[in-house]
């Protein structure tokens, strides 16, 4: 388990750049569906 | 042919009037150009070695600041809407008021140039390096201004846009013109950035002005 | 092959329909297959002999870059479109990807300085292929800006795309900046012709990585666009319509 975590001695930079990258994946999706729903909702009210 | 020469003609009388939008992007060049022995230190092997960079970074910010003066007089007053009107080529007159626009403030930076280069102790044949770079860089780097003034014509204050669109296309004439300056000082042949330069005129002169001529009639109607 | 049954989805109420319709498939797909190759890469893929463990961020590094540029060069072509077609769609495409292409810019930046650090001693250097990334990040941003700063929206997208066409010229640069200079950043692994020089068990998370990123982008590129597309047409009818069939 230490050793998956510490990836030898390289551990930080493998673990923050993986991190970053869902990070950033997941915020582009939630963003995309969000601006979705709200436009579609600001459509349904101005109806 | 006839227009075409009125036009350029016309421009640099237009120019000359406004002789001190000319006097201001002169006096910008001069001034980030002085920045650097005023404030880092005038050490002789230290200004050699930043020559080059400065000399090109002073050009673009002189174009940044005098950008606006190529289209935007003209898009207020109402003429660009005439020449885009008009049965005349808009290719071929934006070429004339980039050509006009080049001679009016570009050959005033290659005459200081070799001042401010000879306070950076540069002598000899360097000189007429430092010279030949400003002005082949110049040519292309009028191109890219006149580019991103038409596209931001129709912005009210364009401000730092026009420093964004600018720069990105601008760095690869920067990089080269700095190395060709830092060759002929270290004393290595530096005619390849030269032909890279040149290279990057010839494509600047042949699609510049048709991608500027579209975005200034992207920007009149 | 009938191209023609194509051309329906240049207007905007069948181009939406394709969108939401399609959207699922490409991103659960994609989010399973990144999912699968993070697997591979992290856990899989045994330690490189000369970086250790520390090579593990290619699997993040080379899909984030590699999308990156293809997103521009979708966002240019998309821009091509609009402005020969007068499309809205081409444009509405063009406008979505500009956000979703500079965040995969950014990730390639970030994970490669991180992959700098251990490796070369410096999160960054001023060679060729590092610079022309960052110009790259430059001229999205350019892009969003300027199209953000114009006021009528027809004016706004063409001359933004204006700016995307031009800035193709950046593309070549990136690409084959590690072959036409002597840079840090090293030269590619993977070639469309020659075999690649990088072992079999490290290249298949990496392909799957790559292929992963590819289609969750552009799942979110239907649903994006597809937000575009419904800013745009806010007052037509067959917004009402579908708003009626999503209600019901």
């Amino acid at each position: 388990m230490m050793e998956v975590l510490s990836m030898g001695e390289y551990g930080f930079f493998v673990w923050s750049s993986f991190l970053i990258s869902i990070f950033v994946l997941l915020i582009n999706y939630l963003c995309a569906h969000r601006e979705f729903i709200s436009e579609l909702n600001k459509v349904k009210l101005n109806k | 042919m006839n227009i075409y020469l009125k036009t350029f003609v016309r421009e640099i009388k237009v120019s000359m009037k406004r002789w001190s939008d000319i006097l201001t992007g002169v006096i910008m060049f001069v001034l980030v150009a002085i920045i650097f022995p005023l404030t880092v230190g005038s050490d002789q092997m230290f200004l050699i070695k930043i020559i080059g960079p400065v000399m090109l970074l002073s050009a673009l910010l002189a174009s940044l600041i005098s950008m606006q003066n190529i289209f935007k007089p003209d898009f207020l007053n109402g003429s660009l809407e005439q020449l885009a009107l008009s049965h005349h080529s808009l290719n071929g007159l934006i070429l004339m008021k980039i050509l006009s626009y080049w001679a009016t403030s570009s050959l005033p930076l290659v005459v200081v140039s070799i001042f401010i280069a000879s306070t950076y102790y540069v002598t000899g044949l360097s000189l007429g390096v430092v010279v030949a770079t400003v002005l082949l860089s110049s040519t292309t780097l009028v191109n890219i201004s006149a580019l991103a003034a038409a596209l931001t014509l129709s912005v009210r204050y364009p401000g730092a846009l026009m420093t964004l669109i600018l720069f990105p296309l601008s760095l690869p004439i920067l990089i080269f013109g700095s190395k060709a300056i830092e060759y002929s000082i270290v004393g290595i042949d530096s005619s390849g950035p030269f032909y890279f330069l040149t290279g990057m005129m010839l494509l600047s002169f042949s699609l510049g002005p048709i991608a500027t001529a579209f975005a200034i009639r992207i920007s009149l109607d | 092959m009938n191209f023609k049954r194509f051309y329906k989805y240049g207007s905007p109420p069948n181009y939406f329909r394709l969108c939401l319709k399609y959207e699922n498939w490409f991103t659960v797909p994609g989010c399973l297959l990144i999912i699968i190759g993070c697997y591979g890469g992290l856990f899989l893929a045994p330690p490189d002999y000369q970086m250790g463990d520390a090579f593990r961020i290619i699997y993040f590094h080379v899909p984030s870059a590699y999308l990156s540029m293809s997103a521009y060069a979708y966002m240019a072509l998309a821009a091509l479109v609009g402005i020969v077609w007068r499309s809205n769609v081409a444009f509405s495409v063009a406008k979505s990807i500009a956000p979703f292409g500079a965040s995969f810019t950014f990730l390639a930046l970030v994970t490669g300085m991180l992959w700098g650090k251990p490796m070369w001693g410096t999160a960054w250097v001023w060679d060729a292929r590092l610079t022309s990334e960052f110009i790259l990040l430059l001229l999205y941003l350019g892009y969003i800006l300027l199209h953000a700063s114009i006021r009528e929206q027809k004016k706004a997208d063409r001359a933004s795309s204006v700016l995307a066409i031009v800035g193709v010229i950046n593309l070549p640069i990136i690409h084959y900046s590690v072959v036409w200079w002597n840079t840090l950043h090293q030269a590619s692994t993977i070639s469309k012709l020659s075999s690649p020089s990088i072992a079999g068990e490290m290249l298949w998370p990496l392909l799957v990585m790559i292929f992963g990123y590819g289609l969750f982008f552009w799942g979110v590129i239907c649903r994006s666009g597809a937000t575009e597309l419904l800013k745009r047409e806010k007052r037509s009818n067959w917004i009402k319509e579908y708003v009626e069939e999503y209600q019901s």
